[in-house]
């Protein structure tokens, strides 16, 4: 489009070499690169992060100074968060959306960019702030003491504003070229369920986020002017802040895990060789997730003073959620029922990701049990609680997703042998971290603190371990997608024999995906099915 | 939805695989016996599997009982998720040289009804169990041992307005109710007693309560479970849980 024009050296569309991966690009498969690669550094540098604060809980006396704790735990978290599991999701859907909808390419190919370059930018600034003075407060920033920080707090808010900006760029992006850009015979109910995932995440992002939004930059105008919304000395009200900022980040939650179960949905029916299990229930479960998702967010706040009328209403919308998402992963059991499992590393970090998200959801309902809660809010409880959805659930799905696209993506595949290592250190130091913190949170060792009791040295030993073995099980990973990358055995068009329309053009798809727009005549899923099924152009593995 | 898709020339294929075979064997005996033992596993852990510290209040025993039962039911839960998985994988695990597809169900309604509607009892089960607990820890006793609680960076501060005392430490009579009320000088503190498994945040100016029932004679940690700065780990005291006539001495000896 721009790229031989004045402005092409700037505006590129497409890339013929990997310079053009560096350019504010419009295609959509460039910036989806752009995206996973990126928020990848990001998990990477947050993961480090996570390495420092486990050295530190190694022994039960500060050994770091303790705002500068603070302030990796903040990083960790943020970083984590903002640029990496909520981000990583745009770059699945910038990548996959138009190549499963039969589209050329995204309906704002400019503003997609756009997107991408103001998260890149947001992160920076999250960054920087550091230099000048550590913002230490959480990635919750409570108020009257994200008022205290350092200056580079108003780096974060300014940070995780533009981070916002970005995801809220492609909520719309996303949205709109579902429902406009579908190739013909694609009805939304043959629409891949990563599709519906996306939708059902976008329509939380198009919702939530101006509210963050409007948070941050409150909090922003009392630290730079002095104007009063949050500090009780001049009539503001701290709490406020939190119910802002819960309203966006408990929706937020199910930013990062709805489509991680989209991934999960689209790997579990190709490596069973059998139809979705309830392709409606799947897709209708996302929605009722992203409605509902927005009635809970007080059930961060239970222990605040509330009254027990309102934390009896917050415990009801909360507990709900547990049965769409319990509809989902039994639809997932029944998609593997009765199928023909091969287990290649997407089907087992998919596997993975059911039974972690399973154990995060059951402690989630124990947390929203209002008296459960107000023993264990703030404790290492929640912590545990939180990395078996996130980690063991968004960031399974994740590494799921990576395995399962990288052929579609880089037209070569992984080796097999590599991304099982990978499952099984993941899986086992995983657990190893985070299983033994639900029992310290029980017993009474609070969050975010660098010093703790004695008594907990030997279980947070044991998680310092984990955490260890959890960094270099990274390692297989990245050694596996680098060499593979550059030398794997050529992938074919579809390796897996999968149904849905990316798998139907080349590896990598070209510029404009479809030489001519497809017609779609039938569902993403229907294996086991009397019409012929392509057959892999390539040995997988 | 249809509840089966069956494609009559796909059925009547020789496919023969084992996996076809397997799924209408399994609701047979093995599942009935596979449930018991769920159910069984359940009972035991919820029962005998202890991750929370000593009781220390008479809402601890409340707030346990209800954990206990949560326990017990997410491990019923866990292993009956986790035992259908590890089923489906090795049994429709694909053999070396089967070629086949998966045999083509997409759903069923009568299953997605059940697994809606007996997920939706257990929550309206542990909301209403969940809320009859709240209310009894609410449910405070008269004249009560009223202890102002002052939180600020990084230190706690109780004290006795009915005796002019102060105190570092939370000093408390087994067996009589307490109530707390609690203010923050600079950010958000929170108060909490795991052996109570009581927590409540303290606010600027503002003042929250908190009401208990010490049991058991001891000392127990007190932390600060709000971030509060660079001293929030080491915001700590204790509450002292003297038997009743010791309290009345240890009031004389700070009068």
């Amino acid at each position: 489009m721009a790229t031989d024009s004045a402005r092409g050296r700037l505006i590129r569309h497409g890339a013929r070499s990997w310079r053009d991966y560096f350019t504010f690009n419009t295609d959509h498969k460039v910036i989806g690169v752009q995206y996973l690669v990126t928020t990848f550094i990001f998990f990477l540098f947050g993961g480090l992060l996570a390495l420092i604060l486990r050295y530190e809980l190694l022994d039960p006396q500060n050994t770091l100074d303790p705002a500068a704790y603070n302030a990796i735990f903040t990083l960790h978290g943020s970083a984590m968060i903002f640029l990496w599991v909520i981000p990583v999701m745009a770059g699945f859907a910038n990548y996959l959306i138009p190549l499963m909808i039969g589209a050329a390419d995204m309906a704002f190919p400019r503003l997609n960019a756009l997107s991408f370059w103001l998260l890149v930018f947001g992160g920076l600034t999250i960054l920087s702030g550091n230099f000048l003075g550590q913002a230490d407060t959480g990635w919750t920033a409570y108020a009257p003491l994200s008022l205290q920080a350092p200056v580079g707090q108003t780096f974060w808010a300014l940070g995780a504003l533009f981070v916002g900006a970005s995801s809220l760029i492609g909520a719309i992006n996303f949205l709109v070229t579902i429902f406009t850009m579908r190739t013909s015979g694609l009805s939304l109910d043959r629409m891949p369920l990563f599709c519906w995932a996306i939708i059902a995440t976008a329509l939380i992002v198009l919702l939530a986020t101006p509210v963050l939004s409007a948070a941050l930059l409150l909090l922003v105008l009392e630290r730079t002017l002095g104007m009063a919304f949050f500090s009780v000395e001049s009539l503001g009200d701290p709490i406020t802040w939190q119910h802002l900022f819960w309203f966006y980040s408990h929706p937020a939650v199910y930013i990062m895990i709805l489509p991680a179960m989209g991934i999960v949905s689209e790997i579990l029916p190709v490596f069973s060789r059998k139809p979705v299990f309830g392709y409606r229930a799947i897709a209708g479960s996302s929605l009722a997730i992203s409605i509902m998702g927005f009635l809970v967010w007080a059930h961060h706040m239970f222990t605040t003073g509330m009254t027990p009328g309102t934390q009896i209403t917050f415990m009801v919308t909360s507990m709900i959620i547990a049965v769409p998402t319990g509809v989902k992963v039994f639809n997932w059991l029944g998609t593997l029922w009765g199928g023909v499992l091969e287990f290649k590393t997407p089907l087992l970090f998919a596997v993975g990701f059911i039974a972690m998200f399973v154990i995060g959801g059951l402690s989630g309902i124990t947390l929203a049990s209002v008296p459960v809660d107000i023993h264990v809010q703030d404790s290492y409880y929640v912590v545990a609680h939180l990395h078996y959805v996130l980690f063991g659930g968004s960031v399974f799905a994740i590494f799921g997703g990576i395995y399962f696209w990288f052929p579609k993506i880089t037209g070569r595949m992984y080796s097999e042998r590599l991304g099982r290592l990978h499952f099984w250190l993941t899986l086992i130091s995983f657990n190893l971290t985070f299983l033994p913190l639900h029992w310290a949170g029980l017993q009474g060792m609070p969050r975010r603190v660098a010093a703790y009791a004695p008594e907990f040295q030997p279980v947070n030993q044991v998680a310092s371990v984990g955490a260890f073995l959890m960094g270099l099980s990274v390692l297989p990973f990245l050694y596996n997608l680098i060499v593979s990358w550059a030398r794997g055995a050529r992938a074919g068009s579809n390796p897996w024999r999968a149904l849905s329309l990316e798998w139907q053009v080349a590896s990598p798809p070209p510029l404009g995906n479809f030489a001519s727009p497809p017609v779609v005549t039938h569902g993403p899923y229907e294996f086991g099915q009397p019409w012929p099924v392509p057959a892999g152009d390539a040995a997988s593995g | 939805m249809s509840d089966y898709s069956p494609s009559p020339t796909r059925m009547d294929s020789p496919r023969a695989s084992p996996a076809g075979k397997g799924v209408h064997r399994a609701a047979g005996p093995g599942a009935a016996i596979f449930t018991l033992l769920v159910i069984l596993s359940g009972l035991l852990v919820g029962h005998y599997v202890r991750l929370l510290p000593p009781i220390g209040s008479a809402e601890a025993i409340l707030i346990d009982g209800l954990f206990q039962s949560m326990l017990g039911i997410a491990a019923a839960i866990f292993l009956l998720v986790l035992g259908a998985l590890l089923y489906a994988l090795v049994r429709f695990r694909r053999r070396p040289g089967h070629q086949g597809e998966g045999i083509p169900i997409r759903g069923s309604n009568r299953l997605e009804l059940a697994w809606t509607f007996m997920p939706a009892l257990i929550v309206f089960w542990l909301v209403a169990y969940s809320s009859q607990v709240l209310f009894r820890i609410h449910d405070h006793r008269e004249d009560p041992l009223v202890v102002r609680v002052t939180a600020r960076q990084f230190v706690w501060q109780f004290e006795y307005p009915a005796y002019n005392i102060s105190s570092p430490e939370l000093h408390v009579p087994a067996g009589s109710p307490v109530q707390l009320e609690l203010v923050a000088q600079d950010v958000i503190h929170s108060l909490w007693v795991p052996a109570f498994r009581l927590k409540q945040d303290a606010l600027p100016q503002v003042s929250t309560m908190l009401s208990f029932t010490a049991t058991l004679p001891g000392e127990f940690p007190i932390v600060c479970a709000e971030l509060c700065g660079a001293g929030h780990a080491v915001m700590r005291s204790l509450v002292v849980v003297h038997p009743p006539e010791d309290f009345s001495r240890w009031l004389e000896q700070q009068g």
